[in-house]
């Protein structure tokens, strides 16, 4: 194992590798429309910030991505709770959870265009497309259950709330844990290119599409930074929300 | 007396060993009934044939109500204080105060007082295995089965505790499967000892003797002696 500050030293150093090479090739490019420079998308941000209509972006767009997680948490857990023990469930689940996952993206967003409103739509789409992956993790920790405490349960005929909140839920924290670290920041992906497509009044992938019509690639070099700093941003918080109430039940 | 725990004519093989065959047993409320005999002989596949976690293949086993067991490894939720794992199978409409009252009388008696707050991972296997066993004690059902309860107890500890259990099992229907006589003749009011397989029929007039410790030692002491 290395020491903290020396993971730190070849993080900072690996980043400041790729500025240089980012600069380096817009020098040579030459032309900002086709890759800006990295101060210029860094000024540019700072302009962004002080707009009041980013923050505005910025919270509908976060507001999305949090809502459909955890309406995608709550609906993962009931259903792979039940098909984790039931097998008949499992198979009766199985072939709708393989069509989400091999639905190509972009169709489904197309299709949800055209059958809901662009707010409804980008939901719908980050359900979708996030679901299976919180879903099987959810299956997995079911399946990893310790089967002498199951046996431990079913002998002495504990009753099922108890088992679930108890039991069931608690052994699932690492399994739960894994997926949320992965379904956020896909959650934050899906919800912007859907935006992209849909068009809402308000978000992120709006001023992206609006940056693209009048061919300012700084202004979206500088949205996909922010997205990076807000992803990296909502990882952290959950990092310091697990270590702070992540070790009591 | 109705029996609590019965198996009916059960028969029960893996592969090629037969383990039982018509194999009759039952216990009545208010009697400890020890297995004895050497490992692989069957004595936890009978206790699991009572308890349905395993089937037998032939005849019917079963418990009348609910009962609690106690496994040959402790089997505590890792997130949950010895205090909590021992109250986990009491019934919740007991008023809480009474139960935590109930619990500490339990856990002081088998000498885990300084632990109640402590977590599985930070205790002895020797105190995992009381604080199962203060589990299995607290529920307040009429059968107990106990696989091997005492076995990882240091000495003291064990003589210290088979002092306290008769007061403990009063009223239940109990088997308790153990290799160590000291424990059975201490506990039982009846021993079923098992040979190892193979053995076609398992009851009394076969291999396998049932009766008190006594009388199972002075068959034993009978038979040695050639006439």
């Amino acid at each position: 194992m290395i020491s903290t500050s020396r993971k730190r030293l070849w993080v900072a150093g690996s980043s400041l590798l790729a500025v240089l090479i980012w600069k380096l090739a817009s020098r040579i490019v030459a032309r900002e429309i086709i890759l800006p420079s990295p101060e210029s998308t860094v000024f540019y941000l700072a302009g962004l910030l002080g707009e009041g209509e980013t923050w505005i972006a910025v919270g509908s767009t976060l507001r999305r991505v949090l809502f459909s997680f955890l309406m995608n948490i709550m609906f993962a857990l009931v259903s792979g709770v039940a098909s984790g023990f039931s097998s008949r469930i499992y198979y009766a689940l199985k072939p709708v959870i393989t069509v989400m996952k091999a639905v190509p993206t972009m169709g489904v967003i197309l299709l949800s265009l055209i059958w809901f409103n662009s707010e409804t739509a980008v939901v719908f789409v980050c359900t979708l497309i996030v679901f299976p992956v919180l879903y099987s993790s959810v299956v997995t920790g079911i399946r990893h259950l310790d089967e002498g405490l199951l046996e431990m349960h079913r002998v002495f005929r504990i009753r099922w709330p108890r088992t679930l909140i108890r039991f069931v839920f608690p052994s699932l924290r690492p399994y739960l844990i894994a997926g949320v670290m992965s379904g956020l920041g896909l959650s934050m992906k899906v919800i912007i290119a859907a935006e992209v497509l849909s068009q809402p009044k308000t978000g992120i992938g709006t001023m992206f599409q609006i940056e693209r019509a009048r061919l300012n690639t700084t202004g979206v070099f500088a949205w996909s930074l922010l997205v990076i700093i807000l992803t990296a941003g909502l990882d952290v918080l959950f990092a310091v929300l697990r270590k702070r109430y992540g070790e009591k039940r | 007396m109705m029996p609590v725990i019965r198996l009916e004519g059960v028969g029960k093989r893996f592969g090629e060993t037969v383990l039982f065959e018509k194999l009759d047993f039952s216990v009545p409320a208010g009697s400890v009934t020890c297995l004895l005999g050497p490992s692989g002989c069957g004595k936890t596949t009978m206790l699991n044939l009572m308890a349905g976690l395993t089937p037998p293949d032939t005849g019917k086993a079963d418990i009348r109500g609910r009962f609690s067991f106690v496994f040959q490894d402790a089997r505590l939720l890792p997130w949950e204080t010895v205090r909590e794992n021992a109250l986990y199978a009491m019934d919740s409409h007991i008023h809480k105060q009474e139960r935590l009252e109930r619990a500490d009388t339990m856990l002081n008696l088998l000498e885990l007082k300084n632990a109640v707050h402590l977590l599985p991972g930070q205790i002895s296997g020797g105190m995992a295995r009381r604080t199962a066993l203060a589990r299995a004690l607290l529920a307040p059902h009429e059968a107990l089965l106990l696989d091997e309860p005492l076995s990882s107890l240091d000495p003291d500890m064990r003589t210290r505790i088979i002092e306290l259990l008769p007061e403990m099992l009063k009223g239940k229907a109990v088997v308790l499967v153990t290799h160590d006589y000291v424990t059975a003749a201490a506990l039982s009011d009846r021993v079923f000892r098992l040979t190892l397989p193979p053995v076609v029929i398992r009851s009394v007039d076969n291999n396998d003797l049932e009766g008190t410790l006594d009388q199972i030692e002075r068959i034993d002491r009978e038979r040695s002696t050639p006439d």
